[in-house]
Formats: C-alpha cells, sequence, structure tokens
C-alpha cells in the first residue's frame, strides 16, 4: 500500500514539476499581499509583527485549498478509474493525494513564512512547534481540500462547494498555530492548541478514507 | 470487416472457465434506473457486442463489468485476472508525454521502462513518446490507450467505441488487442453503434435498450 502512495505521489508531484501550477504561480500572489499589507501599515512594525501570524495563516488557508484542489494526474475521475483497474485501492488514491498537496503545502508554507519573516517582521517564537503545526495543518488543509473536490464533484456543483465545505474546518485549523505562537510568545505553553489542529486534520483524514470508495464512484 | 484472431484457443464454450457473470444486476443511481436485472456469462474466448442506442446503458454496463460500479441489487463476478477500460475519455494526463503517462501504468503493474518504449513502438507512436497527450491528436491519444493494454495485459478487456477516432490503418489495433485477451484465455467485451466490422469477431451478442439487456 505505502508503495503505490509513494509511487502515486511521484506522479502528482511530476505534474507539478511540469506545469508548475502551485509555487510559480500562487505564491507569487501571496507575497504581493504581504508585500501591501506591509506598505499599508507603514512604519508600525509593531503593529505588523502582532498581524503578520493571522495574515501569514490565512493566505495558507487560501493556496492550501487552491493547492488542494488543483488538476492533478487522480483529480480526473477516468484517470482514478484507471488507478482502480492498475488495483490500487479508492483510499490509497485518495492518500496519494492528499500526501502530494500537504507535500506541496508544506513547500509554500516554507517559502510563505521566509516571506513574512521579510516583509511583515514576523518572529517565530518556538521553531519546533511552529514547524509541527505547519505539517499538521498542511495535512489537515490538504484532506479538507481533496475531501471538498470530490464531494463537489460528487454533487455536480463544481468547486462552487469547496469553500462551504472547507471553510468552516480550515479556519480552526489555521487559529491553532497563531494561538499556540502567541502562547509561546508569552513564554506559555502553545503545544495544547496543536490538539485542535490535529484532531481536525484526523477526523478529515479519516473521513476521506472512509469516504473514498463512494466517492470514487459517484465521479465516474 | 474483421477477422477472428488465430490467437483464440477456446472454442467449446460450454467447457470454457468463467470470466464474467452478472446475475440480477441493477443499477439506481440519483434516482434513475440505468440498468435493470441485467443476467450476463462471459467465458474464456468469448467476444461480446454490445449494443444499444445512446443512454441504453452500455457505458454503465461496462463500468459495472470493470468493478467500477457497484450494483445496487444482484451480483457481478469478475476475474481473477487484471480488467481494462478504454472508454470514451483517454485515461491520459494533457501536461504528461505519451511516455510518462504509461510508465504511471508501467510501475504500477511491475513492468520495465523499455516495455514503455516497445509499446508505444508497436502502436506507432515511437516519435511521439516525449510529446505531451495534451498536444497530441484524438488518435494518438486513442493509440497510447491501446499501448497500455500491452503493459495490463487484462483477462477481460472492455472498449467503448474502440474505433473512435482511429483511422483506418489503426484499426487493426482493435482487433489486435481482442485477439492478445483471447489469446491470455481472457473475454471481450465492444460496446459500438458500428457492430458490422467486428461482427466477425462476435461469440455473444448484447442488446441494451432502457437499461435492460438481451442476449
Amino acid at each position: 500500500m505505502s508503495a503505490d502512495v509513494i509511487a502515486l505521489v511521484r506522479t502528482e508531484l511530476r505534474v507539478e514539476a511540469r506545469t508548475r501550477g502551485t509555487l510559480l504561480v500562487l505564491l507569487p500572489y501571496a507575497v504581493a499581499a504581504m508585500a501591501l499589507v506591509a506598505l499599508a501599515t507603514g512604519a508600525d512594525l509593531a503593529l505588523l509583527r502582532r498581524a503578520a501570524p493571522g495574515l501569514l495563516w490565512s493566505v495558507v488557508v487560501v493556496l492550501g485549498t487552491l493547492t488542494a484542489t488543483r488538476q492533478g494526474f487522480a483529480t480526473d475521475p477516468t484517470r482514478r478509474d484507471l488507478l482502480h483497474l492498475l488495483g490500487l485501492a479508492p483510499e490509497v488514491v485518495w492518500l496519494g493525494r492528499v500526501v502530494a498537496a500537504a507535500l506541496l503545502l508544506l513547500a509554500l508554507e516554507a517559502a510563505l513564512a521566509l516571506a513574512a519573516v521579510v516583509l511583515l517582521n514576523l518572529t517565530i517564537s518556538d521553531l519546533l512547534l511552529q514547524a509541527v503545526s505547519g505539517v499538521v495543518t498542511a495535512a489537515g488543509l490538504a484532506a479538507l481540500g481533496v475531501l471538498a473536490r470530490d464531494l463537489a464533484d460528487g454533487a455536480n456543483s463544481g468547486v462552487a462547494l469547496v469553500p462551504l465545505i472547507v471553510v468552516p474546518l480550515a479556519v480552526p485549523l489555521a487559529l491553532a498555530p497563531v494561538q499556540a505562537d502567541a502562547l509561546a510568545a508569552a513564554g506559555t505553553n502553545g503545544w495544547p492548541w496543536l490538539a485542535v489542529s490535529g484532531l481536525i486534520t484526523t477526523v478529515a483524514l479519516a473521513a476521506g478514507v472512509a469516504a473514498a470508495p463512494t466517492l470514487q464512484e459517484v465521479a465516474g | 470487416m474483421a477477422t477472428r484472431p488465430s490467437s483464440t484457443v477456446v472454442t467449446d464454450r460450454r467447457a470454457a472457465a468463467n470470466v464474467l457473470q452478472a446475475v440480477g444486476v441493477t443499477v439506481d443511481r440519483g434516482g434513475v434506473r440505468l440498468l435493470q436485472d441485467v443476467h450476463l456469462q462471459l467465458r474464456s474466448g468469448d467476444v461480446a457486442l454490445c449494443t444499444g442506442p445512446n443512454g441504453a446503458g452500455k457505458t454503465t454496463l461496462l463500468r459495472v463489468a470493470a468493478g467500477l460500479l457497484r450494483p445496487t441489487g444482484g451480483r457481478v463476478e469478475l476475474p481473477d485476472g487484471r480488467i481494462d477500460l478504454i472508454g470514451h475519455t483517454p485515461a491520459l494526463h494533457p501536461d504528461l508525454t505519451l511516455s510518462e503517462n504509461l510508465q504511471v501504468v508501467a510501475r504500477h503493474v511491475g513492468g520495465a521502462p523499455d516495455e514503455v518504449a516497445a509499446a508505444l513502438h508497436h502502436v506507432g507512436l515511437r516519435g511521439a513518446a516525449d510529446r505531451r497527450a495534451g498536444r497530441c491528436s484524438a488518435g494518438m491519444r486513442r493509440r497510447a490507450e491501446f499501448a497500455r493494454l500491452l503493459l495490463t495485459r487484462p483477462r477481460l478487456l472492455l472498449l467503448d467505441e474502440p474505433d473512435v477516432a482511429l483511422d483506418g490503418g489503426a484499426r487493426p489495433l482493435v482487433d489486435d488487442a481482442i485477439g492478445a485477451t483471447l489469446g491470455r484465455g481472457g473475454a471481450a467485451v465492444v460496446a459500438t453503434h458500428a457492430p458490422r466490422r467486428l461482427e466477425d469477431l462476435a461469440t455473444v451478442r448484447w442488446m441494451v435498450r432502457d437499461g435492460t439487456v438481451t442476449a
């Protein structure tokens, strides 16, 4: 199973390398948004620093949704059917898509964090806490996005349904690293906030795996 | 008119092994009955010619036979070996080359990379191996789908309008694919609006109309 997931992740990343739809298209917009906020606040570095985590994770939510719902190899129902005929269980295909999206999102998060340090005067109080938060949030957003896309495809609603499904859960998912960082900056333990994002991520992953066979069948 | 491939090894239907069996299959979707109490049997060496008007249920029948659609009622017994389906839409990513698309298949069926090159060569696409699928003609994409069959080696081959987009010179690919499947002890189902060309291959005829199948 893991070999199939890895093979599928390689395929998805190859598609991304060919299209560069995530890193070269989405990233400049995100950096531009940060630069505009920095310019708007002028010389108020303290305000910028306070707003930086919220802005960073807001951008991550938007980009995360777009990344998870992008056109990959296994997004298309016909190609997903092919993978099924090749012996890959729908759950494996679903996990492969999520892992690929999460890896792309992690790369985006790293680039955005760097941009936020430069443009928004972002300071990271607990690097390990933020790194773990980044991984959990990336996995959660990827799972939510892929699940939402499949639900939207199954409902024949196009991508219009995606934000309605993603946003209610993505907000607390992004709030967790913001709050965790704020607590860490105040010298308090920020790790309990990770339980929130961890729970949402676990539920999204479990729901996606459980629903994968039905969603694949309905999309075909 | 196609001729029956010489690689066909099974001639006695009663003695041949079951490749596919459907018993009382019903498929409902979105409140609509797509298939109604379908009973079918395919044995090793069979070629089923599936005809019927648009929207009659031919594609649904193929998807059920492929195991891609679970019936609402009844049961389907699928073969032990691999199943492959060539449908209306090519299962190729437009941004990957033809070679890369087939490498995805090879990776999952345990095929060697040089098998991909050989498969593309076999269908006349050696010169286009590094061309993105999205920049290939519909006929080339169709040929690439037939190249895939050389990697998957299905025991049950399902073809939905296989001649579409293929020029006259490429049509033997359809006959060859069916012949190779039968040579492996398998069976094939061909859904088509132009049954005359494949009439000589057929051992079974299924007429699909309003979700019911008459054998």
